[in-house]
């Protein structure tokens, strides 16, 4: 692999896991809480909580790992253009789990029905 | 490195790293896995939970590498011009890779959906033991 496509690669992939990270931090503790409160198996509430966070970060990769392929003669805009098609790619993929997640949360919370406080 | 030597070595390593990719993700969530194996009343069916596991996201990853493949799509390439090639035998590596990963979002998907079913199996057969502690306060 020519080094500016390694280069490309790997930004592109500091920016997935960066992303990653960011919807993780903001959504988990609260989505911990809901877990712990509706499910009330601890083992039920740590297999969503892993599953989540491998999910996102699978699809994130598969998109990642198809790599940036540019001639070497191509010019810079060209290499920033392919990193935006990864990520708007990536991106996709996170934004479509996120809204299945969210439906299997609904899903658990109305087939569980936890007790209001 | 000859061009067959590194095609081989290419596709035994992506191989490799697509078992590794389903082995690292059953070792990620066993121990919850097992637990809600544990705790679902019907002993046999926490079995099959519990054995089912690692086997079915092993097996979706790697029928995911193997179902790429080096012969392109509708215009068969032939295997002189594959071999000769690094860059698609490369690409075709990253498709496997690629592909793997996608599996294994959507056999954890699926896994999401038997455990939401295995909670549902724990809840009710907690209702009918509350029911019953109810029903006989002094026991």
């Amino acid at each position: 692999m020519p080094a500016y496509n390694a280069a490309a690669f790997l930004f592109d992939l500091v920016i997935s896991v960066t992303v990653i990270l960011i919807i993780y931090n903001l959504l988990g503790k609260s989505l911990r809480e809901l877990l712990d409160k509706v499910i009330r198996v601890p083992a039920g509430t740590a297999f969503y909580m892993r599953a989540f966070l491998l999910i996102l970060f699978c699809a994130a990769l598969s998109k990642v790992v198809s790599g940036v392929h540019q001639k070497p003669d191509a010019h810079f805009m060209e290499y920033v253009w392919a990193v935006a098609t990864d990520i708007s790619g990536v991106f996709d993929s996170l934004i479509l789990i996120i809204l299945a997640y969210v439906a299997v949360v609904t899903i658990l919370v109305v087939v569980l029905k936890p007790k209001n406080e | 490195m000859s061009n067959e030597t590194y095609l081989i070595v290419s596709y035994l390593a992506a191989g490799l790293l697509c078992f590794l990719f389903g082995w690292g993700a059953c070792l990620w969530l066993r121990r919850s896995v097992d637990g809600i194996a544990d705790a679902v009343p019907q002993r046999k069916l926490g079995d099959l939970l519990r054995r089912s596991f690692p086997i079915s996201l092993v097996l979706f990853v790697l029928t995911s590498f193997f179902s790429v493949s080096y012969y392109g799509g509708c215009g068969r390439r032939p295997y002189e011009k594959i071999v000769s090639d690094r860059d698609y035998i490369t690409q075709v590596n990253q498709q496997q890779l690629s592909k793997s990963l996608d599996s294994l979002v959507l056999s954890v998907g699926i896994w999401g959906a038997i455990i939401l079913l295995g909670l549902v199996a724990i809840r009710r057969a907690e209702k009918p033991a509350r029911n019953e502690a109810g029903q006989n306060p002094g026991t």
